[in-house]
């Protein structure tokens, strides 16, 4: 529960602090493909939760500064209003 | 049918011997139902039982790790579920929003649907989760309704899957499902 709790508050001010940057909090749609087609293919994605960090992979994937636990996909770190 | 505890280890690891006898062995049991049915594909026979048999040969083996599936777990599993289904409709909409411009209710027409959905039964509290969880959900909240607040009564429709503190803002048509309660908004115009 501690470690839950952390893990959100850890995960609360990275988001925070790059939205403050003006860093994009949405995956790109190229990245975010790559990163459903991993966690699709995943021994550990049972029905749509990662069983490592008990994540949805949905919002997982979905959010550019999360990164996979197994290490398969990694944080995207873009500006807002910049190509990738 | 039982239900395998993903939090315990079995006593001589993760594996399963199918019909033909060839032995699968994984990290976890979602892993050799993996490789099982991989396995059962590539040699054309059917992969409809394959989750079950893994799952039923377990319990035979090591019966300590399952558990007749109960209204509880069930339940749970409902609310990881109701979250999936929320973050997806989110997802949705936010992707409608960057080709149609959403159309959202005035302050009166929300608090009238928002009213509607406290009283409702089907209106389920969104269970804490993972931070990446909470954090898509707000985000995605925002890029859908922008800084539009809701009363924080509000939580997910268990029926449609929507998110309410952003669907009680937007303009949608009313739809016709059965199991919607009679005084949904959702059901007639409001």
């Amino acid at each position: 529960m501690i470690k839950m709790a952390w893990k959100f508050l850890v995960a609360m001010i990275i988001h925070q602090w790059a939205k403050w940057r003006g860093y994009e909090i949405f995956t790109p749609p190229g990245p975010l493909q790559y990163r459903d087609q991993q966690c699709h293919l995943c021994e550990e994605n049972e029905e749509g939760q990662c069983r490592i960090c008990k994540c949805l992979t949905l919002s997982k994937t979905l959010m550019a500064l999360e990164d996979c636990p197994r290490g398969f996909w990694h944080r995207v770190w873009l500006k807002s209003g910049r190509d990738s | 049918m039982k239900a395998i505890n993903p939090n315990i280890f079995p006593h001589g690891g993760y594996w399963f011997e199918d019909t033909d006898g060839s032995k699968h062995v994984g990290q976890s049991w979602a892993g050799v139902i993996v490789r099982a049915r991989a396995y059962r594909e590539r040699q054309g026979r059917s992969n409809d039982t394959t989750g079950d048999e893994v799952i039923t040969q377990a319990c035979k083996r090591t019966p300590n790790i399952c558990s007749e599936e109960n209204p509880a777990l069930k339940a749970q599993t409902k609310l990881v579920s109701l979250k999936g289904r929320v973050l997806l409709w989110l997802t949705q909409a936010r992707k409608v929003k960057e080709t149609i411009p959403l159309v959202f209710v005035n302050d009166g027409m929300h608090a009238a649907r928002s009213d509607v959905c406290i009283r409702c039964s089907k209106n389920t509290g969104m269970p804490d989760g993972c931070g990446s969880c909470r954090a898509a959900l707000k985000a995605l909240r925002v890029d859908v309704v922008g800084s539009r607040e809701s009363d924080p009564r509000l939580g997910g429709c268990a029926v449609l899957g929507e998110y309410l503190p952003a669907s009680t803002w937007i303009d949608t048509p009313a739809i016709a499902n059965s199991e919607l309660p009679a005084e949904c908004w959702r059901k007639r115009s409001l």
